[in-house]
This record gives C-alpha cells, structure tokens and sequence, in this order.
C-alpha cells in the first residue's frame, strides 16, 4: 500500500496537519494547519499565520494580486518552508518532511469588517502543492475518511 | 520528498496539534455561542485569549507570555465561509 496522510475533516473542509520551518524567516517548527482546496491553483501561507510568525513581508518581493475568499490580497514571494506532517498509521510515529513553495497573502482592504474578513481566511494547499509532491487525495465522506497519497 | 524517523519533538508537537484541532472541530458550535465574530487562540485544548481585532489577540497574548506561534487562532463565526 502507497504511503498517506490522514486529514481531518472539518465543518469548512479537509485540513493537514503541519508543523513549517524556516529558519531564514526566523520560523522553527512550528505548529499550522492548512486547508487542502483543490480549487486553488496555488498554496499560501494565510494573514493569520503571517501575523502569528512575525514574517517581514513588507521586505519581502510582491508577486502580484490574487482574489481569493472574496477579497483581494498581495501576493508575497517567500524562501522555500520545510514541512512536516505525521505518516498515517505505525502509530503516529514516523513524519514525512517536504520542500514547499507558499507565498503570503497581505489584504489590500481598509475597511475593519473587511479586513476582519480578509484575515479569516486560512493557509492553503492547492494544486501546486499536490503536484509538486506527487500527491493525490482520497475522500470517503461516508466513511469519514481522507487522506493524501504518494503516487507510484 | 525527505522521510525521517525518529525524532520525537516533532512527532510529539504534530500529535499535539492534531489533537488540539480535532478538539476545535468537537467543541465548534459552543464556540461559535461565546465567540461569535472574535478570533481565538487555542492551545492544549483550551482557549487561551480572544479578540475581534486580529492584532489585539496577538498583544494580549504577548502580554501574557503566551508563545504566539505555539498556539492555533482561528475566526469564530456562524456565519459560513466558503473558499
């Protein structure tokens, strides 16, 4: 049997659980979930985590905008972040380690209701990342089951 | 992909963070009664502080001595949000 991940099924959607480090962002180990949305073409790194993780993005190179969630947002380049998530199985005592790209989102809204909004939104792991690690996602909502799996 | 084992820190925090999101997703709805519109930060399956305002939590968390990036923050509302 190829090797998964578990994901949580949650009331808004299916979450990995990571821990993300960085060392160049002054980023060690530490505990987020991410959201897996295949409607995303791409993976980010949300206001919360951000603003939690103290990342200098007014440093950092702008990429673009991106709408998403209904609101617009910068989109923030960012070094590559090492990921950890737990192997499914062997009782929870192996961890699987990936290269990642995210870039972070920075709202372009004024309004406090609007940024209030904006920052809700969580972390992503779209397409890209699915792709890039040669996952595909297995969801059995009768059963209650989803998880990633490494192709091949 | 990178596969380790065998280092039990981080074994050890992806249980804890698991465990503490599937504590979340177990006590949403009485959280959405008392926190309605607020963010809140969670840790050890308890909420530790909350703030509407994003910047105030992480202050008041700060003030505490809460290790800010140790801890879950999540906006709480009944309101629905789809991606």
């Amino acid at each position: 049997m190829n090797e998964r991940i578990q994901l949580l099924i949650t009331e808004n959607g299916l979450v990995l659980v990571a821990a993300i480090d960085c060392p160049s962002l002054r980023i060690y180990r530490h505990p987020l979930e991410f959201f897996i949305d295949t409607g995303s073409p791409y993976s980010f790194l949300s206001e919360i985590a951000v603003k939690k993780f103290q990342i200098p993005i007014k440093e950092k190179q702008e990429i673009g905008e991106i709408d998403f969630g209904g609101s617009r947002f910068k989109q923030i380049s960012l070094p590559k972040i090492k990921m950890y998530t737990l192997k499914e199985g062997k009782d929870n005592k192996e961890y699987f380690t990936f290269e990642v790209s995210l870039s972070a989102l920075k709202t372009t809204k004024l309004s406090e209701k609007k940024i209030q909004a904006a920052q809700a939104l969580p972390s992503i792991l779209g397409l890209d990342f699915l792709k890039e690690q040669k996952l595909s996602l297995h969801v059995i909502l009768t059963e209650n089951i989803a998880y990633l799996q490494f192709e091949g | 992909m990178d596969e380790n084992i065998n280092d039990s820190s981080i074994i050890q925090m992806l249980m804890s963070a698991q465990s503490d999101l599937e504590w979340f997703e177990s006590q949403v709805d009485t959280l959405k009664e008392k926190y309605n519109n607020k963010f809140i930060a969670f840790y050890n399956k308890d909420v530790v502080e909350s703030d509407s305002n994003l910047d105030n939590l992480l202050n008041k968390l700060q003030q505490k001595g809460i290790d800010v990036s140790r801890v879950f923050i999540k906006f709480i509302s009944k309101v629905k949000t789809i991606l």
